[in-house]
């Protein structure tokens, strides 16, 4: 039963191209993803999905790709529910979905080689023989910035961030129309970071390409997404477009991400927002607004009531019963200053 | 990160090969000695005084004579030389061995790789499956099959062979299960790959290194079940030159012609220490990860 | 068992002002010094520091990117060096002592009770077959308290000042979360009342509202408490943000050193010039796709 998460209007006219419509993912009593809904449109387009431990946004991340099954809700690529696909049907929706995972170490079979790695998804999805599956993937290789050589090379001989572009490489082996970015930078140093992110930018120019990318890293989403879902505790709490979203934030949990998140420049810095206690346990999630326990400007209604995902202004929509106060600036001073509970 | 220090460890695997025989003299002597013995067997017709007594031959005139320069092992209650019947009989311990690993495995792995990889019913119904033939030792069944059957060499390789089986299935199951939850077989479901293909590809390579180790210690186990089925009369039959059966057919004369029972004995003793040896050595070697101790 | 109960009634939101900045070094005695230090892996030297030192009082941030030596320069302070395969060379002083010239036996008891340790993951660095109570009780008799019961009072008195509960002194490393573990670990050296703390990734595991808890936590050490620390990290807003100076490491040399803002305000070497750079910043000018 979904609890009044009403659609949230994009920005962008048109179908969307991935739609996920009040999924629900649960582990026996714990529901990971409690009714999440997104829209993803056609590329180019990157829509962020921001969350902490805790927050669901990787077990979504992987019920878009059928990896984990969903409870409830639905998954639909250009209108077509995918929750039910099997064989072929599936197939082809994995050749049009694919993922970049988060650890470099592991993403890739240790005793494959990297050309083998790339072509796999080739050969799998017979797009190409095998005389002209080489030639892909060295072109694949050379297009996220790596040698025709190194596709003899096994994963051992490669550092994190050439590791991450093979499996960018592999992603992109199979053409796919939406790419889900599942923390794809964050093992990584922040030099090739900044690479890796900048070869991603290129990518979605070239392919024209629609992303999901997950993330806990606000400034990355900031980059690559236009825009951007909160999640916490299995549900959206905030969506908008990004610059908007961080820069005038209208949900407590946001405002205190946005201050959580360390500055190097002296002048940026802000108020830290120290929120108290630690994430809740997922299977005994608060009643009322799951974030009341530790929001600075709870009232007894919150405490009650789940507040709905509303529409708060053009394209941003908030789940918070104080949305309109904390986006007028109103409650800055509370949200700072020690907790009125 | 403490992970990313790494001590610098010699390219290539001939190189750490080589390190390692020169530092594990042990491992050395073991894969001398294996190597000798199987050569022994491969050319025991060029090497043996008297190729004709390993079968058909028998010197009625010429019974338990000590180690001579003529017969330096001696020979037997039926004149044969045991030197050249110990040669020979380095053709078939180490046959029987391979024989019933290779059917061990051939049976072991496949079974081990789909319980562990799919999981759930098809890992209870393989997993009980696996249990029942664990129950049996090797003895017992080779004894029922020598009762049903005759007992022979080969009724014997397939009667261990039967018994050895399910523990190479534990053994992989137990890697595959852990390699089926990796990032890269996701990565592979994720990428739309067929279960046969990710079966063969990743779960398979990722999961027989000790299974790898295994086997080769376990070569030396089953010379000496072999032996001891031969040697309880139930594998190899007269006039094959197997050392367990060597060995039975000596003990009367164990007090008075010790070199009837000794020469077969001292070579499983030998073959089984090589092999040994030869399985903790190959174990260094595929652990290129392990810090050396200083 | 769940990791992590209803919110802990022991804790509080923490205003934090900007400036923290702790006092400039002030021409004394410095808490660590190092002095020509090399750590090497038979004939491949990986760190090579000619000199850095740790104020009294002083939070100093080492940053680098992997590989660059910075937390084989922790493990060597901590006498851990050979541990691992690597000889090192140089003087560490400490408390009027060469930390490289101890015997085991008074390294074991400067490790952990002088120079506390804080490592990225917390839960790696508990026995798991304890409880945090024993583990807090065991450290602490063996460091001088005289009984159980001053242990156990200490050990209480510490959690309170990470602002945890005391019952979670019954609970098994693996029943904490990450930012209680990391809260646990800094108690465990205000507990052994240790002189310096030496934190390698200590928050680079946690979420960052979590993050922000803990800096603000080694905040509050050095300045109620005095603590010196050396903070590894290979985040550079966090260093910046927490650190009173910065040294910044590329393959086992330090390229720059000095006062945090200047460094990452007015960076002279390139390297520290490309990391800054390469920090992705909300709210930059011209950011966006």
């Amino acid at each position: 039963m979904s609890e009044g998460t009403s659609s949230v209007s994009a920005p962008t006219p048109g179908s969307p191209l991935l739609e996920v419509r009040d999924l629900v993912v649960r582990f026996g009593p714990v529901r990971a993803v409690d009714g999440v809904s997104l829209a993803l449109p056609p590329g180019p387009f990157g829509l962020g999905l921001v969350g902490e431990s805790g927050s669901g946004k990787t077990t979504l991340a992987r019920a878009l790709m059928r990896l984990v099954p969903a409870s409830g809700g639905e998954i639909l690529l250009e209108g077509t529910p995918v929750s039910q696909l099997r064989g072929r049907e599936l197939n082809r929706y994995r050749k049009a979905v694919q993922i970049v995972f988060q650890d470099p170490d592991t993403t890739l079979d240790p005793r494959v080689r990297i050309g083998g790695a790339v072509g796999e998804g080739l050969r799998v999805h017979r797009i190409a023989d095998r005389a002209d599956a080489a030639r892909r993937v060295v072109r694949l290789l050379e297009e996220v910035g790596l040698e025709a050589e190194h596709a003899r090379r096994y994963p051992h001989q490669l550092s994190g961030g050439q590791r991450q572009r093979v499996a960018i490489a592999r992603a992109l082996a199979v053409e796919p129309r939406v790419l889900v970015l599942d923390e794809p930078t964050s093992a990584l140093d922040v030099t090739v970071q900044a690479r890796i992110l900048e070869l991603i930018r290129r990518l979605r120019d070239s392919h024209a390409l629609a992303y999901l990318l997950v993330s806990h890293n606000l400034a990355v989403v900031e980059e690559l997404c236009e825009e951007t879902s909160v999640m916490y505790l299995g549900r959206i709490v905030e969506h908008g477009p990004t610059s908007a979203l961080l820069s005038t934030p209208a949900h407590p949990y946001t405002v205190a991400l946005r201050s959580a998140v360390p500055e190097i420049d002296l002048h940026a810095r802000r108020r830290r927002i120290v929120l108290p206690g630690t994430p809740p346990d997922a299977a005994r999630p608060p009643a009322g607004c799951r974030f009341h326990p530790r929001c600075p400007v709870a009232v007894d209604l919150c405490r009650t009531q789940v507040p709905p995902l509303r529409e708060v202004a053009r394209g941003r929509a908030v789940a918070c019963h104080r949305a309109q106060e904390v986006l007028g600036g109103e409650l800055e001073a509370e949200l700072e200053g020690p907790s009125a509970r | 990160m403490i992970d990313q220090v790494l001590v610098p460890r010699p390219v290539g695997r001939l190189a750490r090969l080589t390190a390692v025989l020169r530092r594990n003299p042990l491992l050395t002597v073991g894969a001398a000695l294996s190597l000798i013995i199987v050569l022994a067997g491969l050319f025991a017709p060029l090497l043996a005084p008297h190729p004709a007594d390993a079968y058909v031959a028998t010197h009625p005139t010429e019974t338990l004579l000590p180690p001579s320069g003529l017969h330096p092992f001696g020979t037997d209650q039926l004149g044969r030389d045991i030197l050249t019947r110990v040669l020979y009989g380095a053709r078939i311990s180490p046959l029987i061995a391979v024989l019933v690993l290779l059917i061990a495995c051939a049976v072991g792995i496949p079974l081990g790789i789909v319980a562990g990889y799919f999981g759930g019913l098809v890992d209870d119904v393989l997993m009980r499956v696996t249990d029942v033939f664990l129950a049996f030792p090797a003895l017992l069944l080779a004894l029922a099959f020598a009762a049903v059957l005759s007992p022979s060499i080969g009724n014997t390789t397939l009667a261990i062979a039967l018994t050895w089986w399910p523990w190479y299935t534990r053994l992989v199951r137990g890697q595959a299960a852990s390699v089926a939850g990796r990032q890269y077989v996701e990565a592979a479901r994720a990428l739309g790959v067929p279960h046969v293909r990710i079966l063969l590809r990743h779960i398979l390579p990722n999961s027989i290194t000790p299974l790898i180790v295994q086997v080769s210690l376990d070569v030396s186990a089953v010379i000496l079940t072999a032996s001891a089925l031969s040697f309880l009369g139930l594998g190899a039959q007269d006039p094959t030159p197997d050392w367990g059966l060597m060995v039975s057919q000596g003990q009367s004369y164990f007090t008075t012609q010790w070199w009837l029972v000794t020469f077969p004995g001292a070579a499983i003793l030998l073959t089984a220490v090589a092999f040994n040896l030869l399985g903790d050595g190959l174990r260094d070697v595929l652990d290129p990860r392990r810090v050396p101790t200083r | 068992m769940s990791a992590v109960g209803p919110e802990d009634p022991g804790s509080r939101p923490i205003r934090d002002g900007l400036d923290h900045r702790g006092p400039v070094a002030d021409g004394s005695m410095p808490a660590i010094e190092i002095h020509d230090l090399s750590i090497a892996f038979g004939a491949r030297e990986v760190v090579r520091l000619e000199h850095l030192e740790v104020g009294e009082g002083e939070i100093l941030g080492l940053a680098g990117e992997s590989g660059s030596g910075k937390s084989m320069t922790a493990l060597a302070i901590l006498g851990l060096a050979p541990t691992v395969g690597a000889t090192v060379r140089g003087t560490i002083r400490f408390e009027g002592r060469d930390l490289l010239a101890l015997s085991p036996r008074e390294l074991r008891d400067v490790r952990g009770r002088r120079i506390a340790m804080v490592f990225q993951s917390p839960i790696a660095s508990f026995n798991p077959v304890f409880r945090v109570g024993d583990l807090f009780v065991r450290s602490l008799l063996l460091h001088g308290a005289r009984n159980r019961g001053e242990a156990r009072a200490r050990a209480e008195e510490a959690l309170r000042g990470v602002l945890l509960a005391p019952d979670l002194l019954g609970r098994y490393p693996h029943q904490l979360s990450g930012g209680q573990a990391q809260r646990v670990a800094i108690a465990l050296a205000l507990a052994l009342r240790s002189r310096v703390l030496l934190a390698d990734e200590p928050t680079s595991a946690l979420d960052v509202t979590v993050q922000a808890e803990i800096l603000q936590l080694v905040r509050a050490l050095r300045d109620e408490r005095g603590m010196s620390v050396l903070f590894i990290s290979h985040d550079l807003a966090v260093v910046a943000e927490l650190c009173d100076r910065i040294a910044v490491m590329r393959e086992g040399r330090i390229v720059e050193e000095g006062p945090a803002d200047d460094v990452l305000r007015a960076p002279r070497h390139e390297y520290t010039r490309a990391l800054v750079a390469a920090v992705p910043k909300v709210g930059r000018i011209g950011g966006g796709p």
